[in-house]
């Protein structure tokens, strides 16, 4: 059973880059906001702040290395 | 994700409680015993005894809190998620094992390295240190890495930053198993 999870994963996952940035982002602001928030709210209104900021962050160096790939 | 405070777990919550308890009346007693207080006219040579007989207690209740402080550690970096489970927080636990996993398996997933133990270069150790922090998903990149690394593609390359994040996370989370076992953290 695990090695046919494992194989349907390993088909079904064909993330882009940007996809793979957003599953990061997520994934580490969840991980982040356990770690430094510790009441409910707050960790909500972190995941929320980090991830944005991952993404933008994340967009804004994009566009920087944009003429580099020409 | 975070508990609220009245549904953390009795168990880790009182011992906490009851050794800061401790901790208090044995500062409060040994206060006692400073220059200033012998200096006085009746340096309370009832407050000295009660001082000796609280403080091997105190020294047990810091032993038990370093032992329990090891073995959740330990937990925490084998399974991720497990040492907060032990200590009671099972929101973070979960958290904390779903984050880990996702990350190390979409790394896998993607193909990215996995840095041996016996790596010649700094670089490779330093990697090593990072995947290794996963614990036992460490080891079950044979598993889910049947055809080896692939880093030729960029997608191969995520991986391998997947797979180090989430090592780094799961030791941020020992850090944090550490901190709340001891008491330094609710």
């Amino acid at each position: 059973m695990i090695c046919g999870a494992f194989i349907f994963l390993n088909s079904a996952l064909r993330l882009s880059h940007f996809g793979a940035m957003l599953l990061f982002a997520l994934l580490v602001s969840l991980a982040l906001a356990c770690l430094s928030q510790r009441t409910r709210a707050g960790g909500v209104r972190y995941v929320l702040w980090s991830f944005a900021l991952f993404v933008l962050v994340g967009l804004g160096v994009a566009w920087l290395m944009y003429p580099m790939s020409r | 994700m975070n508990e609220v405070p009245g549904n953390e777990a009795a168990l880790s919550d009182n011992s906490i409680n009851q050794n800061s308890d401790d901790h208090a009346t044995g500062d409060q007693i040994s206060g006692d015993q400073s220059p200033v207080s012998e200096s006085s006219a009746n340096p309370a040579a009832g407050d000295q005894s009660i001082a000796a007989a609280q403080h091997p207690q105190g020294s047990r209740a810091n032993a038990g809190r370093g032992a329990l402080a090891l073995f959740a550690a330990v937990a925490a970096w084998l399974v991720p998620g497990l040492g907060h489970l032990l200590l009671g927080r099972w929101g973070r636990a979960l958290v904390f094992f779903c984050a880990v996993a996702g990350l190390v398996v979409s790394g896998y997933l993607l193909r990215g390295n996995v840095f041996p133990s016996h790596s010649g270069d700094p670089f490779g150790t330093l990697g090593f240190l990072a995947d290794a922090g996963a614990g036992v998903f460490y080891y079950f990149s044979r598993f889910f890495e049947a055809a080896g690394p692939d880093v030729s593609r960029a997608a191969g390359d995520y991986g391998t930053r997947f797979i180090a994040a989430a090592g780094v996370v799961n030791l941020l989370a020992v850090l944090d198993t550490i901190e709340i076992s001891t008491g330094r953290r609710v």
